[in-house]
């Protein structure tokens, strides 16, 4: 049996899960049960649960082991170490009280992705898969170093009473909440326009957007800022604009709840700029307030695949809501479970 | 990056060390590594730090290799951990995993559906010499997609017993199938 739509390797291990927990419909059951019997990985995983069921609801959190070694640890230890030692031999006395000193906060420049897109990196290492055989036995590791207990603690995640669908249009506390924290993660950077978050693409794309003198949802504030017109041969006059411009634009639009406009202004961001993970989450969005769900999920999932991960989690979010609005009830709670496990920005508002 | 493959998780992790990635693979198989480790010791508590010391080892050693199916490279990693940890403690259950081999997945599709019709053609002659509850079983399970509640409620069965009844029958269809083989 090949792996089907119903089961595949993404939500292979929360079936497995759910099966034992006894909430998966009898049909998945059925399917997973005939789909064990053709992969020794499944079929093992499950003679081990026919055994302890109750352990299903056991399995360790995913908690990544803090990147600072133990060398570093100790390194900087003996350096403070030093430090105290010869505050000491030179019996120095501070004379004035330091409670009144202001306290510095170093800020660290943010950087750019130093991601490959995904695309050239799947396409590098096909080209050479077909070079190196694989040599699986000396792939596994022959020691084992370590013996670490789990850690039993799970995050407590908070309930949410009422179910309603976060804005992105965010208040300026908010706004500077989500950027600190998108930032963190999407090692990118952002700007904001009217309220909204967008991967600055601008050190990036060095060209501009040309577009024709009608294009829609001119802010006054910025009309007539960084675009250069060009005399076509028909004798109309056809304008470019920065991407940091137009992207302001469409966003405008989208504060104004003109969701065509925007959808279209972002889809020439998309024609220019193929990839754009602003364009590929704000037309989802849009397409999410108009109540076109279905039109919206494929550019989350976009979004989702996209290299910059800025909107994984917002895309993961809104996929979720939209398959939930579809009555796709059992979609969209693998993906609230995933949200809650994962522990993001988003998990708090999963039941 | 729900949608991405075990193997692009895999290259986006190499090439970033994005724990996300690595959380999604903890996401997708922590329960598999956790059933097989349950089979092979036997204890919760074991196999909940079989779990964390497989997923520690990916995530140091991950970059290192080029893996080009990661589901049956993971599953085999995580029984040489379970048999590490057997061997530690000197339990008998050894020898039983010291022939596991990966099982590769076979390239060409169209000659795999072929093999698999000629199995079944094989696996139909030899389904009627199997005792009566393994064979009831089988034909249930394989041959009218019923699952273990719906054989366990058509036969009577428990649903231990239909389950062992079908990895049994199935144990004796393999020995008879590789006994024609084998003559052939």
């Amino acid at each position: 049996m090949k792996e089907t739509k119903l089961i595949n390797e993404s939500n292979i291990g929360e079936l497995l899960t759910a099966y034992y927990q006894g909430t998966l419909a009898s049909e998945e059951a059925k399917t997973l049960e005939q789909f064990s019997h053709e992969n020794e990985f499944i079929e093992e995983a499950m003679e081990g649960f026919d055994e302890f069921p109750e352990a299903v609801n056991q399995i360790p959190a995913f908690k990544p082991k803090s990147k600072i070694g133990y060398k570093w640890i100790m390194a900087i230890g003996g350096i403070a170490l030093l430090i105290t030692a010869a505050y000491f031999i030179q019996d120095y006395t501070p004379k004035e009280d330091n409670s009144g000193m202001l306290a510095i906060t170093v800020t660290k420049p943010l950087i750019d992705s130093e991601l490959e897109p995904l695309e050239k990196v799947i396409a590098k290492v096909e080209s050479e898969k077909s070079i190196k055989p694989q040599d699986t036995k000396a792939l596994i590791p022959k020691t084992v170093k370590e013996n670490k207990s789990p850690e039993a603690t799970k995050e407590v995640i908070k309930k949410r009473e009422v179910f309603e669908i976060p804005r992105m249009e965010l208040n300026p506390i908010e706004l500077e909440e989500k950027a600190t924290y998108t930032l963190k993660r999407a090692r990118t950077k952002a700007i904001g326009f009217y309220t909204f978050l967008a991967v600055d693409y601008s050190k990036i794309y060095n060209n501009s957007i040309p577009v024709l003198p009608t294009y829609s949802g001119t802010d006054a504030s910025f009309a007539n800022k960084n675009n250069l017109s060009v005399e076509m041969s028909d004798g109309k006059t056809q304008s470019t604009v920065s991407y940091k411009t137009f992207l302001k634009q469409s966003l405008f639009l989208m504060k104004n709840k003109e969701y065509d406009k925007s959808i279209s202004n972002f889809k020439v961001i998309l024609t220019n700029f193929p990839g754009d993970v602003n364009a590929e989450f704000y037309i989802g969005y849009a397409k999410f307030y108009q109540g076109k769900y279905e039109e919206a999920i494929p550019y989350f999932n976009k979004a989702m695949n996209n290299a910059f991960d800025f909107f994984m989690e917002d895309a993961e979010w809104f996929k979720a809501n939209s398959l939930q609005k579809l009555g796709k009830l059992k979609e969209a709670q693998i993906i609230y479970n995933s949200i809650k496990k994962k522990g993001g920005y988003y998990s708090y508002q999963v039941n | 990056m729900q949608s991405l493959t075990d193997e692009n998780l895999v290259l986006l992790y190499q090439q970033s060390k994005d724990q996300k990635c690595m959380g999604e693979l903890y996401s997708r198989y922590s329960s598999l590594v956790m059933g097989v480790s349950l089979k092979y010791l036997k204890n919760v508590a074991d196999s909940q730090d079989i779990v964390m010391q497989v997923f520690e080892k990916l995530i140091k050693d991950l970059p290192k290799y080029e893996i080009q199916k990661f589901r049956p490279w993971l599953y085999q990693l995580t029984k040489n951990e379970c048999l590490m940890k057997l061997r530690k403690e000197k339990k008998g259950r050894v020898t039983s995993m010291e022939n596991v081999t990966i099982s590769q997945p076979k390239e060409n599709e169209i000659e795999e559906h072929l093999e698999k019709e000629a199995l079944l053609v094989k696996l139909e002659e030899f389904i009627p010499q199997l005792k009566d509850n393994q064979k009831v079983c089988i034909e249930l399970f394989f041959l009218h997609n019923k699952s273990y509640i719906e054989i366990s409620q058509s036969t009577q069965l428990s649903l231990k017993e239909v389950k062992s009844n079908i990895q049994n029958g199935k144990r004796n269809l393999e020995i008879k199938l590789n006994n024609t083989a084998s003559a052939s």
